[in-house]
C-alpha cells in the first residue's frame, strides 16, 4: 500500500477500535472487497480486496476503513444488520409469483426472487454508507482524488447495467426501479462531489432523479458518525424502498 | 490577435465508451444518451482547461473546437497531458492525446 491517506486511515481504524486491520485478496467476487470486522472469536479486521479490483486497491482499503471507522462509531454499540429470514421468504415468494419471474419454472423463479430480496438488502445496508465513506475518503485523503474517481467511476459503470434492456425484462418492476432508485442517489453524489453530470444522465433520462435527490436528502440529514445516525440512515432508505420490514437491528459490544 | 482554435472530429463509433461512467450497453441501446454523454465528456475536459468549448455531433461524429483564452493550443494540451501522465493520471491524461492524435494524425 503506498497512499499515505490510506495508511492513515487504517492507522486510525487500528487506534480507535483496538483492533489490527489485515489486508488481503481473495478471487474475484463481483464486488471491490470482502470486509469483516472484528470480533472476539476473530480479533482483527480483515480487508479482502478482489484480484479483478488490485489497480484500486489503496482506494478499496481507504474506503472499508472509513466504513468501519462509522460502524464502530461507538465501540460499546456496534449495529448489526440482520435479515428477518421468514419475512425475506414471504418477500422473495411475493416476487417469485410476480412478472416476469412467475413465467420461469418454480425453482428457478424462487432462486432468482431469494438472490434479488438479499441483494436489495445488501444494498440498502451498505449503500448510503458507501455515499458517506465515498465522501470521507474524498475529504481525508487528497493522494487518491484520481484513483478514486477512477474505481468510483468503474463502479457507476457495474450499477448502471441495470438500466440495460436485458436486465430490464427479468427482474419484476418494483424490484428493478427500487434497485436504480438507489444506485441514482449514488450517482447523484458522486455528480456532485466531482462536479461532472456524467454520472446521473442515465438515471434523469430515466426519471429517477427525484427519488435520487430525496434518497440523497437523507444522507445529508443524517451523516453524523454515530451509531444511531447510521441505522436511522439505513431505516429511512429501507422505508422509500419497501424493505423496512425485512430486517431488524441487534447491537453488539465490540470493546475489548 | 485571437488564438487559433484546435478543433478535432472524431467517428462515435471510435469513441472509447470505457471512459464514461455508463454501462456500454446502456449507451449502445439509448443513441440520444450516447450522443448527450460524449458531448458532455468533451465539453468537461475542454471547459477544465479554460477558453471556449463548442462541441456538436453530426453525421455519425462528434466535432470539437476549443478557444483557449490565451497561448498555443497543441502546446498548452501536450504540457496538460504531460503533466496528468507525471501524476499517474493516465486515465484523464488518455482522451488529451487521443485528441492531438485525431487533430494531427493526417497532417505535418
Amino acid at each position: 500500500m503506498k497512499s499515505a491517506g490510506a495508511k492513515q486511515l487504517v492507522a486510525t481504524v487500528e487506534k480507535t477500535t483496538g483492533y489490527k486491520v489485515v489486508v488481503d485478496t481473495v478471487e474475484d467476487i463481483g464486488e471491490d472487497a470482502q470486509m469483516i470486522t472484528a470480533r472476539p472469536e476473530l480479533p482483527v479486521h480483515t480487508i479482502r480486496v478482489s484480484k479483478a479490483k488490485l489497480r484500486h486497491a489503496d482506494y478499496i482499503v481507504a474506503n472499508q476503513c472509513a466504513m468501519l471507522l462509522r460502524i464502530w462509531a461507538e465501540s460499546a454499540r456496534i449495529p448489526v444488520f440482520s435479515p428477518i429470514a421468514a419475512k425475506v421468504s414471504y418477500f422473495a415468494d411475493r416476487a417469485a409469483n410476480s412478472k416476469p419471474l412467475s413465467q420461469q419454472p418454480a425453482k428457478v423463479a424462487q432462486q432468482t426472487a431469494m438472490r434479488f430480496a438479499q441483494g436489495m438488502l445488501h444494498q440498502v445496508r451498505s449503500m448510503p454508507l458507501e455515499i458517506l465513506t465515498v465522501r470521507d475518503c474524498r475529504e481525508l485523503c487528497p493522494d487518491l482524488h484520481d484513483l478514486q474517481a477512477e474505481a468510483v467511476e468503474s463502479q457507476l459503470r457495474l450499477l448502471s447495467d441495470i438500466l440495460a434492456p436485458r436486465i430490464r425484462s427479468i427482474a419484476p418492476d418494483q424490484i428493478w426501479r427500487n434497485n436504480i432508485s438507489m444506485n441514482a442517489a449514488f450517482a447523484l453524489n458522486w455528480s456532485e462531489l466531482s462536479g461532472s453530470p456524467l454520472a446521473m444522465l442515465p438515471y434523469e433520462s430515466a426519471g429517477f432523479a427525484q427519488i435520487a435527490a430525496k434518497l440523497l436528502g437523507e444522507v445529508n440529514t443524517k451523516s453524523a458518525k454515530t451509531t444511531d445516525a447510521y441505522t436511522q440512515l439505513v431505516d429511512s432508505w429501507a422505508e422509500q424502498v419497501g424493505l423496512r420490514m425485512l430486517y431488524k437491528w441487534e447491537y453488539r459490544n465490540g470493546k475489548q | 490577435m485571437n488564438p487559433q482554435p484546435f478543433s478535432f472530429s472524431l467517428r462515435l463509433e471510435d469513441f472509447d465508451l470505457s471512459r464514461l461512467p455508463i454501462s456500454a450497453d446502456v449507451l449502445r441501446a439509448d443513441r440520444d444518451l450516447l450522443v448527450q454523454a460524449i458531448s458532455k465528456y468533451y465539453t468537461a475536459i475542454f471547459q477544465k482547461l479554460g477558453g471556449t468549448a463548442n462541441v456538436a455531433i453530426a453525421e455519425g461524429a462528434v466535432h470539437v473546437s476549443w478557444y483557449p483564452e490565451t497561448g498555443e493550443p497543441r502546446d498548452i494540451l501536450f504540457n496538460h497531458a504531460r503533466s496528468l501522465l507525471k501524476r499517474g493520471n493516465y486515465r484523464d491524461a488518455d482522451p488529451i492525446l487521443h485528441s492531438l492524435h485525431a487533430r494531427y494524425l493526417n497532417s505535418t
